[in-house]
C-alpha cells in the first residue's frame, strides 16, 4: 500500500517535471505573433476631425497584433500606393490617392473638417457594387452652395466608380473620375483607385480583410 | 531474526533507490531545461525580439526592423509587414558596423532625426500648382520625394546613410551644409555609421515613415 502511494507521488512529480522541462525547452514560442490569423470584423471609429497621427482606435486594441495569414491591404499614404499582399509576397500594387490633409471651415455653422485618411488598422466592412455617393455636408460647404434639405439632392451615382470597399466611419476605397491625379494626395480621406485595379481588388478580398494604413 | 534483519535492510535499500531515482529524474528534467536556455542564446534573442516587437506592435504606430543578416528593413504596423526594403552594403563596412553593435544581440532604438540631402520631386510643377489651388493645401504638403540620399540618426550617435539610383537634386543646400558639419563632428567622435543602397521606391516608403519618428529594432 505504502509502495503504491510512493509510486503515485513519484509519477505525479515526474509528470510535473516533464511538463515544466518541456515548457523550458519550448520557451514562449508556442504563442508567436505569426501563429494566429484571427480576423475581427470591426472597423475603425475615427471621425473626419480626428488627427491622422492618432493611435490605433480603441476597437483595434481588441485585435491581436499579428501577421495575418490571409491576404491583407496596405495603404501607404506618403507614397500614395495601395498593395494587396501576404507576409512574403505582393499580389497587387496600385497607385492611389489618399487624404490631402486640407482643412475646411464652415463660417455658417462653425464646423471644421480635416481631410486625412485615418492611419491604423481596419477591416473591410462592406463591399458595394455600383455605389452611390451620399454627399456629406462638407461637399456643399466646399462648393459654396447651400446644404440641401431634400435627401435625393445629396445623391451622386457617378463619383465612386464601379465598386466601393468600406472600412468604417464613412471611409471607402473606391473609383474616381480623376484617374490622372492618382499618386497624389488629393482626397477628402477616402482612397481612390483606377477602375481596373479597383475591380481586381474588389474580387480578391472579402469582408473582414485587414487594412493597414500608414 | 536473521531473515527479519534482511527484510529491514531490503526496505532501506528500496527506499534509498526510490529516493535516488527521484533525485536523478529531478536533475535530469530541470537540468536539461535550464541547460538548453543557457546553451542556446538564439532562444533568448528570439524571445526578446518577440517581446520588444509585441510592445511596439501594440503601440499602434508604425515601426521598423533593421535586419543586417537578411539585409532588409521591414516596415511593420500592428505586427504585420507592410513593406520590406531590401538593401545592399559593403561587406567590410558591414563587419565594422556589426562590431560596433556587439553589446547586445538586439537593439531597441528610435529614429531621432533624419536629413534628406537630395531627392527627386514626384509631382510636376504644373500639377502641383493646380492641385494646391483646388485643394487649398500647401505645395509642400502635396509634394512627395524619392530620396537620392538621406541620413537617419539613431541613439548613441549611430547613423545610417541611404543611397538610391534616383536622379535627384539637393533639397536645401543650407541644410546640407549643416548636415556636413554634423557628419564631420560624428566622424571625429568616431560614431558608428554605415551606408546602405536600396531602390528609390523603397527609400521613398522609408522616408515617409521616418518622418513620423518611428521606434526601431536593430538586428545586427
Amino acid at each position: 500500500m505504502k509502495n503504491a502511494v510512493y509510486i503515485a507521488i513519484a509519477a505525479v512529480l515526474l509528470l510535473l517535471m516533464i511538463t515544466l522541462g518541456t515548457y523550458q525547452f519550448k520557451g514562449d514560442y508556442g504563442s508567436g505573433l505569426t501563429l494566429s490569423s484571427e480576423l475581427v470584423p470591426e472597423g475603425g471609429t475615427l471621425s473626419l476631425n480626428e488627427p491622422s497621427d492618432s493611435v490605433v482606435p480603441p476597437d483595434f486594441l481588441k485585435m491581436k497584433p499579428i501577421q495575418p495569414r490571409q491576404p491583407y491591404i496596405v495603404i501607404d499614404c506618403y507614397c500614395n500606393k495601395l498593395y494587396l499582399r501576404t507576409a512574403d509576397s505582393v499580389l497587387l500594387e496600385a497607385d492611389c490617392s489618399t487624404g490631402s490633409g486640407a482643412g475646411l471651415y464652415d463660417t455658417v455653422s462653425g464646423r471644421n473638417w480635416q481631410f486625412h485618411t485615418p492611419k491604423g488598422v481596419f477591416t473591410v466592412h462592406t463591399k458595394l457594387p455600383n455605389p452611390w455617393w451620399r454627399k456629406p455636408d462638407w461637399a456643399f460647404v466646399e462648393e459654396g452652395i447651400p446644404i440641401p434639405r431634400v435627401e435625393s439632392e445629396r445623391l451622386d451615382n457617378n463619383m465612386m466608380g464601379d465598386y466601393a470597399i468600406g472600412f468604417g466611419d464613412g471611409y471607402f476605397i473606391h473609383g474616381t473620375i480623376y484617374e490622372r491625379l492618382l499618386g497624389i494626395a488629393v482626397t477628402h480621406g477616402c482612397v481612390r483607385l483606377s477602375a481596373d485595379k479597383l475591380r481586381e481588388l474588389y474580387h480578391r478580398i472579402g469582408i473582414g480583410t485587414r487594412i493597414y494604413v500608414y | 531474526m536473521y531473515i527479519r534483519r534482511h527484510i529491514r535492510i531490503g526496505r532501506i535499500v528500496s527506499r534509498g533507490l526510490r529516493l535516488f531515482l527521484l533525485i536523478f529524474l529531478c536533475l535530469l528534467c530541470f537540468g536539461c531545461g535550464g541547460g538548453s536556455e543557457q546553451a542556446d542564446p538564439t532562444n533568448d534573442t528570439a524571445t526578446s525580439i518577440k517581446e520588444i516587437e509585441k510592445r511596439l506592435a501594440l503601440s499602434g504606430h508604425v515601426y521598423l526592423i533593421f535586419d543586417f543578416n537578411q539585409m532588409e528593413v521591414s516596415i511593420k504596423l500592428f505586427g504585420a509587414a507592410v513593406r520590406d526594403c531590401k538593401f545592399e552594403c559593403d561587406s567590410a563596412a558591414l563587419d565594422e558596423w556589426k562590431s560596433s553593435l556587439v553589446s547586445k544581440p538586439i537593439i531597441e532604438d528610435s529614429v531621432i532625426s533624419f536629413h534628406l540631402s537630395s531627392a527627386k520631386a514626384m509631382v510636376g510643377e504644373r500639377e502641383l500648382a493646380i492641385v494646391a489651388e483646388v485643394s487649398q493645401v500647401s505645395r509642400e504638403e502635396i509634394q512627395r520625394f524619392m530620396p537620392e540620399e538621406m541620413v537617419l540618426y539613431f541613439g548613441q550617435g549611430r547613423r545610417i546613410l541611404i543611397k538610391t539610383d534616383a536622379e535627384g537634386t539637393p533639397v536645401s543646400r543650407l541644410a546640407n551644409l549643416g548636415n556636413w558639419f554634423r557628419e564631420s563632428a560624428d566622424a571625429v567622435l568616431g560614431r558608428a555609421d554605415i551606408e546602405l543602397r536600396m531602390s528609390g521606391p523603397d527609400a521613398m516608403a522609408l522616408y515617409g515613415v521616418v518622418r513620423e519618428v518611428p521606434k526601431i529594432i536593430i538586428k545586427p
